[in-house]
């Protein structure tokens, strides 16, 4: 299947970039030093490091860098799991309207000025429910024809969209507004070690979840009737595909906003590199989409002294690249 | 002749309001190729799918070696009935042996991938085919022609007790159409059972095995092709002038028989 | 007298009369010169004013102008304290909302003068509308620093009227006063002697106000130095360069105050700066409006963030005292001791 090669460089390439970003940043800590930090939690080596550097380290990068690579990856095999699903290169975690329900639960969080861990859950929440909603609609004869999931996840995301502006209309401009208009920009920004341990279980158990139905995603991608013709349940696999693909999406969204590109570009990256098989794309996609966000990481918080966007940059760079694979492919699978 | 290894009884589908056939009886012994031919709209293939399990029959039973069909779960019913659709709408470029590896999913569980041994047996079914040599080529590179025996080849993997094929020949060019063919008749005299349906009535008579005429509404005329493939009764089916020719075979000496319908040109000079 | 001819002075006499009418309903105008370097003509006498500004709501209250408010916003309506000293407030329509449009039918039917707001170098977005379609003229205000405060003060003064002008020269002399007062010990500090001082908003979306604000004037005067090295208000910064800047005071600035505190000192990754290590994070006081933004109160912030900087060398300042003062001066209102400590603590009355 894939050459041993390749499963090494996906093991070590995400872990090398995870490291490198514990010492990138305006502030400047040698390698070294980020080593002795890291070891010295396990080991009993003489603490020589300031206070301050091993609080940048321990509590203000690696949570950031942790929830970068696990977001990533989550993002990325959601998206290929879905184009498999749909069987439609276009198809983006958002299709479902998770992300714009999402959005309008940490929209509405923010008016109601909550704290960082109760916006977590309200927006998670609500991710879960827009999905549950379209899902809902989308029932036809007790089965959810792709067709009809496709739609009404365009009117549900549509619904919460109109909601989200309606929230931003009655924001404070002073203080409310702009927390809204950021936050929904994405942002690593709050990461901390609490949030990881609120929204790295469901982005954990959706990805394993996923990594179990590889192969039946292969069968599913062939069509519906031909995939039952051979013995698949395909209802319960769409579910199923969902449910995880939704956990991991609103647990995403509702940490750090909306970081676009991922899931749809990605998975392709990863069809370039070890073919359309589901068994070899969706790890693929988990390695090659933790060290995307991580490197999009770095760019955001060490570029200026403020801040950028994660969805700025996901789709300044997402963007003209799926544009060039387009004129590569002629718009084909290959 | 022995108990039959399928029986269709009283079987009934109907799109909503409109009624595709009612009262359907019909028997397929193992070891035959029972082909199915009539009229577009007849309802062949509904019924052929109604048998496959992928649509549900609105009123009758279909036995398959005494067990009832719609009592088995789609694994259970994927393990004994392959079908090999017609229409086909390839969207990922997965290897041809990858696609015939498809046919052992019915034996896998829930969160499985095929085995050794699964793809051990994909790799017998596309010999079986000749497609060994084309096992790593992506399967959206492949002609029409191709692309069928390899669909073939994932029915094989299946091992199942019988393959119902919906019009083999349809999509494909004169060559391909006897390459098919050839195949299905390697498969036939191995022992393979078969039910296929066939807009050519000239298939029904290359195959070890029964023709059924159908017509609209359901009735069938069951029994070996020279007997149900007259010239009355596809001029009756067909609503066309049709002849049944015999020819001597030129290669072995034998009878061949085959229809041609008249062609009656407006102004015949 | 021929037919003809009685229509035709009947005709004229109208004509006069109706040009004397016209003539008559023209009020005398006097010209304003506001921060835009317009010249606004604005009626003799003001005694409808349409404020959609809302720090400014506050400031013509405290000029005595109150009374003539006619339209105002959203924002500065659901001002708590504002409703306390002015309850009439609840009243006036809004006609201005949250992100700055303007119900032109709200504005029409209140029937205001003059309108007064703020001007930051771009025109609001109603402007054009309300100036050349419906001829109200808008006086522009400064926004961007504390000696603007001052113009600004002057400038509502002088379009509300005589008396209201009065009280603004009042009040910026008090306002030079209370930074007089400041600088006379901060003026003497050295750079080494000025702690970094971060002003922020919630920690959730975290942002800093840097330089070239009004925040970083009063820090400035208050014996500090601004810690956010970024310019403009509310930059979303990271942890890493808060952490980076390392600030020895923090004060927390928007609503609400004490929760968003608490959520700092709460949050293991700010453990590591001074100023939650020394305990010096701080909640803004809010009144009328907020004190740290564009308030007429600015003239108690000095002394308050002074006296948070530089606790020793201004002993003798007493800021709850001095709020008593100037709402009772400013306000007309006698503060208790439970007012003043919901003031500075930023909470609702």
């Amino acid at each position: 299947m894939i050459k041993p090669r390749t499963v090494a460089l996906m093991i070590l390439l995400p872990l090398a970039t995870l490291y490198a970003s514990l010492f990138i940043g305006r502030f400047a800590v040698h390698p070294g030093e980020v080593a002795r930090i890291l070891l010295g939690q396990f080991l009993p080596i003489p603490h020589d490091w300031p206070r301050s550097v091993e609080t940048i380290v321990l509590q203000i990068r690696l949570p950031r860098a942790i929830l970068a690579m696990f977001v990533g990856a989550g993002l990325a095999v959601s998206g290929a799991a879905y184009q498999g699903m749909f069987r439609n290169p276009l198809v983006s975690t958002d299709i479902l309207g998770v992300t714009a329900a999402s959005g309008f639960g940490a929209a509405v969080a923010l008016l109601l000025s909550q704290n960082l861990i109760a916006l977590q859950i309200i927006a998670f929440a609500f991710g879960l429910a827009g999905v549950g909603l379209t899902y809902l609609l989308a029932r036809v004869y007790r089965s959810t024809p792709v067709l009809m999931l496709v739609l009404s996840g365009v009117v549900v995301a549509a619904f919460f969209s109109a909601l989200l502006s309606g929230a931003k209309y009655v924001a404070d401009p002073e203080s409310k507004l702009p927390a809204i208009t950021y936050w929904l920009l994405g942002s690593l920004n709050a990461a901390s070690v609490t949030s990881l341990k609120m929204a790295l279980p469901p982005i954990i158990a959706g990805s394993i979840g996923l990594l179990c139905m590889r192969w039946m995603i292969n069968v599913l991608s062939m069509g519906d009737e031909e995939a039952r013709a051979l013995g698949v349940r395909t209802e319960w696999l769409k579910g199923g595909i969902i449910v995880c693909t939704t956990l991991i999406t609103a647990a995403a969204v509702s940490v750090c906003g909306i970081v676009g590109w991922v899931g749809l570009v990605i998975p392709h990256v990863g069809r370039m590199l070890v073919g359309p098989d589901h068994r070899a794309l969706l790890p693929a996609s988990l390695s090659i989409g933790a060290t995307y966000l991580l490197f999009i990481d770095y760019i955001a918080r060490t570029a200026s002294a403020s801040e950028i966007p994660l969805g700025i940059l996901t789709a300044m760079i997402g963007a003209p690249f799926f544009a060039m694979l387009l004129r590569k492919t002629r718009g084909s699978w290959e | 002749m022995s108990a039959p290894l399928i029986e269709v009884r009283g079987a009934a589908f109907s799109f909503g309001e409109h009624a595709v056939f009612g009262g359907v009886d019909l028997d397929v012994y193992s070891g035959e190729v029972l082909t199915i031919l009539g009229p577009n709209g007849c309802g062949k293939s509904t019924l052929l799918r109604c048998i496959g399990g992928a649509l549900a029959l609105a009123r009758g039973t279909v036995h398959l070696e005494n067990v009832d069909l719609s009592t088995l779960d789609a694994r259970a019913r994927a393990r004994k009935i392959a079908l090999l659709f017609q229409d086909h709408s390839p969207s990922f470029p997965y290897p041809v042996l990858d696609v015939v590896s498809m046919g052992r999913t019915p034996y896998l569980s829930a969160f499985g991938a095929p085995s050794a041994q699964d793809i051990a047996i994909a790799e017998e079914a596309l010999e079986q085919v000749g497609m060994s040599h084309l096992k790593k080529r992506p399967y959206t590179d492949l002609s029409g022609g191709e692309r069928q025996l390899v669909l073939l080849a994932r029915t094989l993997a299946q091992q199942p007790a019988v393959i119902l094929l919906d019009e083999p020949t349809a999509h494909l060019d004169f060559k391909n159409q006897v390459r098919s063919l050839r195949q299905i008749g390697a498969l036939a005299e191995r022992g393979v059972t078969m039910i296929m349906t066939t807009h050519d009535p000239n298939q029904a008579f290359l195959f070890p095995g029964r023709a059924a005429l159908m017509r609209p509404g359901g009735s069938l005329t069951v029994g070996p092709p020279p007997k149900v493939i007259t010239d009355e009764s596809l001029s009756a089916a067909y609503g066309i002038g049709v002849s049944v020719l015999s020819v001597g075979r030129p290669d072995s000496g034998g009878e061949l028989k085959f229809c041609t319908p008249w062609y009656n040109w407006p102004h015949k000079n | 007298m021929s037919y003809l001819r009685r229509h035709g002075i009947l005709a004229c006499s109208l004509c006069i009369a109706l040009a004397q009418g016209s003539a008559g309903a023209a009020p005398d105008t006097r010209q304003v010169t506001d921060a835009a370097g317009r010249h606004v003509a604005i009626p003799e006498n003001v005694t409808r004013v349409a404020d959609p500004w809302h720090a400014n709501n506050a400031m013509v209250l405290m000029l005595g102008g109150a009374a003539k408010l006619v339209a105002t916003s959203v924002q500065a309506k659901s001002q708590p304290w504002l409703r306390r000293l002015y309850p009439p407030i609840g009243a006036i329509p809004a006609a201005f909302n949250a992100s700055g449009d303007l119900n032109m039918e709200t504005l029409i039917g209140a029937r205001p003068d003059v309108i007064l707001m703020a001007y930051d170098g771009s025109l609001p977005k109603w402007f054009g509308a309300v100036d050349s379609a419906y001829q109200i003229p808008v006086v522009l205000m400064p926004n961007t620093s504390l000696d603007g405060l001052k113009t600004t003060a002057l400038l509502t003064g002088e379009v509300l009227g005589s008396d209201e002008l009065a009280v603004a020269r009042e009040f910026v002399r008090y306002f030079d006063d209370n930074i007089q007062r400041v600088m006379q010990v901060t003026g003497k500090l050295s750079p080494n002697a000025r702690p970094k001082v971060l002003h922020t908003s919630s920690p959730g979306i975290l942002t800093a106000d840097g330089r070239q604000t009004v925040i970083d004037d009063w820090i400035n005067i208050a014996g500090g130095v601004n810690a956010a090295t970024v310019a403009g208000n509310a930059r979303p910064v990271t942890m890493e360069q808060v952490a980076a800047w390392n600030p020895d005071v923090i004060i927390v600035g928007s609503a609400p105050n004490p929760q968003n505190r608490q959520a700092i000192l709460d949050d293991p990754r700010w453990r590591g700066i001074n100023a939650v290590k020394n305990g010096k994070v701080f909640v803004n006081p809010s009144g009328a409006y907020l004190w740290d933004r564009h308030s007429a109160e600015a003239a108690l912030q000095v002394l308050w963030a002074a006296k948070l900087l530089h606790p020793a060398e201004f002993a003798g300042l007493d800021v709850v005292k001095e709020t008593k003062l100037f709402y009772a001066r400013f306000f007309h209102y006698e503060l208790s001791d439970a007012e003043v400590a919901s003031i500075l603590n930023s909470t609702p009355p």
